[in-house]
């Protein structure tokens, strides 16, 4: 086990096994310069994980699952991209999407269903795959605006201490 | 640029190995078959772009580090059932 040292703008140098270094083949779009990546924990419990780059360490998306949020989202691969990733059962793939939370209000956070992250685990190669002919959008509302509002409704106290 | 002007069923050979064939023209639009090898990727161009600035989005709005906030607000949500809405 060999470790490497990371260095990023969020969180200083960070040291991590070699093994959890992810290889790009593909380029993330609009980010050719950078195919190495790791995944950082945000914190224990949190649906979100940092994708940060092990090149650059300005560079960093966060990202989640988004089963985690109740979507049933399914993601069908190309054979290319089965080829090229080297899947060889739906097992040995993990889709993660990119989540984009707005500074002015980050419970409006939305992720991209459209271009998920697709990783092969076993041998750590990832791509971002754009999927063709699908009904998914790049914004994608995490927690959508009724689920917002029953939240506001329920936590207000006087509702609470009603009847 | 290079313009070459081909009819339903011709091809166009690029770099020897890929090819673009012309499968149907109806009105307005043109149905293209395109043959490559699989390490290159083809999009549609607006669908490139769109990826392409929500990514951009999304690393610009990380630096905030808002994601805290995010936390919080997904910790007030109560599990819900399955959705279909996206």
């Amino acid at each position: 086990m060999t470790n490497i040292i990371v260095n990023t703008s969020r969180f200083g140098e960070v040291t991590v096994d070699e093994n959890r270094v992810i290889h790009f083949i593909e380029p993330i779009l609009g980010f050719e310069g950078t195919r190495r990546y790791v995944i950082l924990d945000h914190s224990e419990d949190s649906p979100f994980k940092w994708l940060q780059s092990v090149d650059d360490p300005e560079l960093a998306f966060v990202i989640t699952s988004p089963r985690f949020f109740g979507m049933e989202y399914e993601v069908t691969l190309s054979d290319d991209t089965v080829k090229q990733l080297q899947l060889e059962t739906a097992e040995d793939s993990v889709v993660l999407t990119i989540v984009n939370i707005p500074q002015e209000d980050p419970s409006k956070m939305t992720t991209n269903l459209l271009g998920p992250i697709v990783i092969n685990q076993n041998i750590r190669k990832a791509m971002q795959v754009v999927l063709h002919d699908s009904p998914y959008s790049t914004k994608t509302r995490l927690i959508p605006d009724e689920l917002l509002q029953q939240q506001q409704t329920a936590g207000s106290p006087s509702v609470r201490k009603g009847d | 640029m290079l313009v070459l002007t081909r009819k339903t069923g011709q091809k166009i050979i690029i770099a020897n190995d890929i090819e673009i064939i012309i499968l149907e023209t109806k009105g307005d639009a043109v149905k293209i078959g395109i043959e490559a090898p699989k390490h290159i990727s083809i999009y549609r161009e607006e669908i490139y772009e769109e990826i392409k600035k929500a990514n951009r989005q999304a690393t610009e709005q990380a630096k905030a580090n808002t994601i805290d906030e995010a936390f919080e607000a997904v910790t007030l949500i109560k599990p819900t059932s399955p959705r279909k809405d996206h």
